[in-house]
């Protein structure tokens, strides 16, 4: 086993990194005086990751899209007992969430913090699953998944993804589809499981008033020592252009809403923190309430006070992104990439320039006081290899306007871009 | 350790309280400012319409790009507008968060600011001759009614909102918060500053500073800027418990979507003591040992959510479901026969126990976040249980399963309202 203090001067503040000899990474992130403890048990196993072998399979397998979030479901059942129940006997509230690249599972409480981390390392290590189980699902899962086709927000995000993305797996559903998960049995729910819920490929992170002694302790009964199985998972060979640069559908909503979004390479994971702060601050700089471009957009009334930027960025995918609500999304997109192209031969004001980086460092300072925000930090920067909680704060503090330039003419490219429309049904 | 106090600023029959909540493990500051007066359905676009028009800007900072550039270099401190329901009640909240003094890097006194900036919002807005400026006032108009139409977007809410329409009809609370898209369009500058002018001098006013510690600078903003205002036919806050119908109520919709929306509204007793309430809330619907989720989605797999949303100034509850349009006859019967269920007592005892560790790990995870602990004291000041987390935490360990069902037989089915998905 191996410890480590992983800190950072600015804000004085530090975590313990530990490499337990099972395989696993443990970051634990202590809070004195604060009541409510946070824990999360990840895997790097997303939606993306329905291509893959382990060096005990002789060939690739394709899985049904949707089957990590599915597995994820299925893992609190239990043979004799719903992980929920157990949860309820520890006043712990137990959730977990699937993400692209993750599949975490987490609880928080206040007391009998323990006996509910010993209940998290438990049920994640002994999956039971049944075709009677895995059938109950289907029903549950599938209103889950209709619930998201009717949210404009998500169909928005989905749409633009469809359009950047010829096959990368990141443009479906986290979910899957109603007919993908139809396909899923209990083998192929094992055979995921074991490839993936490898202790080598997770991370536990616990922020909170905790004693180290006494997880590490919960931690060496607990976890179930193994060999890495060298899991390598494979996405499709993705063209560099969109796959379209322009689509839209119809949904019941009353002011069309629009997703605007740059393809751009992927990042090497130790270089993702910095290079996706740094996509922050630019999308910032060019399209935030301070900036000449919103002003031009709201004082015309092509949009509302929605106009947001993201970056979607992760293992394999990178995409700055624009959206909103505008009854004129094409002319909102003309008006951004004038800007761009603008702002490639201007640049950019050095006050905002500087302000953004400070209201950066702010936001980072008010996650400090949240154990779900800290160990949420924690196992992003653990599952995504890019070495420390603190990887973007300390990237922005180095971040120059050469380097935002540079993002600028590398990574906004106005003839590589999609934009995706939801429009009213009435007005189609 | 939190420490509390509560005063007033000016007389006591003027309605303005200022409460403050520390303690040093906070790493920002938040001031949040409640003002609270009658919901009425005719001046309702009226009544809304100040928060947006006060929200980002100010005299000190005219432009929108300015004001946001202040708050950028505040290390990104926050000030937003909102309008809420408390029964048959509205609130116009203005609340700001900065990251707390002792981590500016240049010693920056933050707190202070983020109270000059807020105080700004509310008390010099941008005017033009007397009035909100016509440019200003006119996207502010349409953004307004943007939002208004955009209700429809978020089904779930928008399923709530119909529901409360229809089981509050007649009550103050069962009209749209924000008015329809008709009135907020017809309104005129002159209607804007009138209602705004109106909030400031009848509204009863809860401001709450909470942070590490006190900054006696930003404390001084907030009474100064309070301090002589013009003060006449105060709001005094009542319960007002709705009545329940004769009969159920049915109300069906369909819309051109793929998942259907059942909510089924509940009333209850007006007298039950709130902690007997929220162990009920646990037991029958809010929680994955619930009564609802065990059954309603685990066991018969009839939907993702199916959930107890309570409105207690109203004395009533509703379980809100997204399902197939064809199962929701089935889930309304399985429902109601959990709520048979809680009406005879025969849930397990264990989920009493079950509910009140789950009620108290909340409880003392409310002083974690200086929102929360805003939100517990601001509720405390319209609750009969004028207590902190720690003696509301008493009284839920004492709480017997016979005032669990005793509660569940005063609660009957109001009504129910179906957004049918022509797609389901």
């Amino acid at each position: 086993m191996t410890r480590e203090i992983i800190g950072n001067e600015r804000t004085g503040e530090n975590y313990v990194r530990i490499k337990h000899d099972s395989g696993l990474e443990i970051l634990i992130w202590k809070m004195p005086g604060f009541s409510l403890k946070h824990a999360i048990f990840g895997t790097r196993y997303g939606s993306v990751n329905t291509t893959f072998k382990t060096e005990d399979d002789t060939d690739f397998v394709t899985v049904p899209e949707g089957i990590a979030h599915y597995l994820e479901h299925k893992l609190f059942e239990n043979e004799d007992t719903d992980v929920f129940d157990l949860y309820a006997q520890t006043g712990a509230f137990g959730n977990a969430y699937t993400t692209f690249d993750k599949t975490c599972y987490l609880f928080s409480c206040t007391d009998n913090f323990i006996p509910s981390l010993k209940i998290l390392l438990k049920f994640v290590q002994e999956p039971y699953f049944t075709e009677e189980t895995v059938a109950k699902e289907q029903g549950i899962i599938g209103q889950e998944i209709k619930m998201y086709d009717d949210t404009p927000d998500w169909r928005v995000f989905f749409g633009l993804l469809e359009c950047i993305y010829h096959r990368n797996p990141v443009r479906i559903n986290t979910a899957g589809t109603v007919e993908s998960i139809a396909q899923i049995t209990p083998e192929l729910l094992y055979r995921c499981y074991y490839s993936f819920y490898d202790l080598h490929n997770m991370t536990l992170a616990i922020a909170g008033d905790v004693d180290e002694e006494e997880i590490l302790k919960a931690c060496d009964e607990l976890l179930v020592r193994k060999d890495d199985k060298k899991l390598i998972s494979v996405v499709p060979e993705e063209p560099e252009e969109v796959a379209k640069h322009y689509a839209e559908e119809s949904l019941e909503i009353a002011v069309p809403m629009f997703s605007y979004g740059f393809k751009s390479k992927p990042v090497a994971d130790e270089e993702l923190s910095a290079e996706s702060a740094l996509g922050e601050i630019t999308l910032s700089l060019l399209a935030d309430e301070t900036s000449p471009l919103y002003k031009e957009l709201y004082d015309s009334g092509l949009i509302n006070s929605q106009l947001y930027t993201e970056m979607f960025s992760g293992n394999g995918f990178f995409v700055p992104i624009i959206s909103g609500e505008s009854r004129s999304p094409k002319t909102v997109r003309e008006l951004v990439d004038k800007e761009i192209e603008r702002r490639k031969t201007v640049g950019f004001e050095k006050e905002r320039f500087e302000n953004i980086k400070k209201a950066y460092y702010g936001n980072l300072i008010k996650t400090l006081g949240n154990a779900e925000g800290l160990a949420t930090l924690m196992i992003n920067a653990g599952l995504g290899h890019t070495g420390s909680a603190f990887a973007s704060i300390d990237a922005v503090a180095k971040i120059s306007m050469d380097d935002v330039m540079r993002f600028l003419s590398e990574r906004l490219d106005t003839a590589n871009s999609s934009l995706f429309v939801i429009n009213p049904k009435e007005a189609v | 350790m939190i420490e509390k106090k509560e005063q007033y600023i000016g007389a006591p029959e003027n309605g303005i309280r200022l409460i403050t909540v520390t303690d040093p493990k906070f790493k920002k500051t938040s001031v949040t400012i409640h003002f609270i007066f009658p919901m009425d359905k005719d001046t309702a676009s009226a009544d809304s319409y100040p928060a947006y028009i006060i929200e980002d800007t100010n005299s000190d900072y005219p432009r929108m790009d300015k004001f946001f550039g202040r708050l950028s270099e505040l290390y990104g401190a926050s000030v937003s507008t909102s309008n809420s329901q408390m029964g048959d009640y509205r609130t116009m909240v203005v609340s700001g968060s900065v990251i707390s003094d002792k981590y500016a890097l240049e010693g920056e006194h933050l707190a202070e600011e983020l109270a000059k900036v807020m105080t700004s919002c509310i008390f010099r807005p941008v005017l033009e001759d007397g009035l909100f400026p016509q440019k200003q006032f006119d996207l502010k108009k349409n953004e307004f009614a943007d939002d208004i139409i955009t209700e429809i977007n978020e089904k779930r809410s928008y399923a709530i909102k119909k529901a409360k329409a229809a089981a509050f009809c007649g009550e103050p609370c069962a009209a749209p918060m924000k008015g329809e898209l008709e009135s907020a369009k017809a309104l005129s500058r002159e209607d804007a500053l009138a209602a705004y002018k109106k909030i400031l001098r009848t509204a009863s006013v809860d401001i709450f500073y909470c942070g590490s510690e006190i900054s006696e600078d930003a404390l001084r903003v907030l009474r100064d800027s309070f301090t002589g205002l013009e003060r006449e036919d105060v709001c005094r806050f009542e319960r007002t418990p709705s009545p329940l119908k004769p009969e159920p109520g049915y109300t069906e919709e369909t819309m051109d979507i793929v998942q259907s929306k059942m909510v089924m509204a509940f009333k209850h007793d007006s007298h039950t003591p709130e902690e007997v309430r929220r162990l009920f809330v646990a037991i029958y619907g809010n929680s994955p040992f619930s009564l609802l989720f065990k059954n309603v989605r685990e066991k018969l797999s009839l939907c993702y959510y199916c959930s107890l949303v309570p409105f207690s100034s109203k004395s009533a509850m509703f379980v809100d479901s997204g399902l197939e349009a064809a199962n929701a006859e089935t889930a309304q019967k399985e429902i109601l026969n959990q709520l048979e269920v809680m009406k005879a007592g025969t849930f397990p005892d264990e989920m009493l126990e079950q509910a009140k560790l789950a009620t108290l790990t909340s409880l003392k995870a409310v002083t974690d976040f200086p929102g929360s602990i805003t939100s517990w004291y601001f509720d405390r000041l319209y609750s009969d249980s004028k207590v902190s987390p720690e003696e509301f935490a008493e009284l839920v360990k004492a709480v017997t399963k016979e005032q669990i069902v005793e509660f569940a037989n005063s609660l009957h089915l109001d009504t129910v309202y179906l957004l049918k998905g022509a797609q389901s």
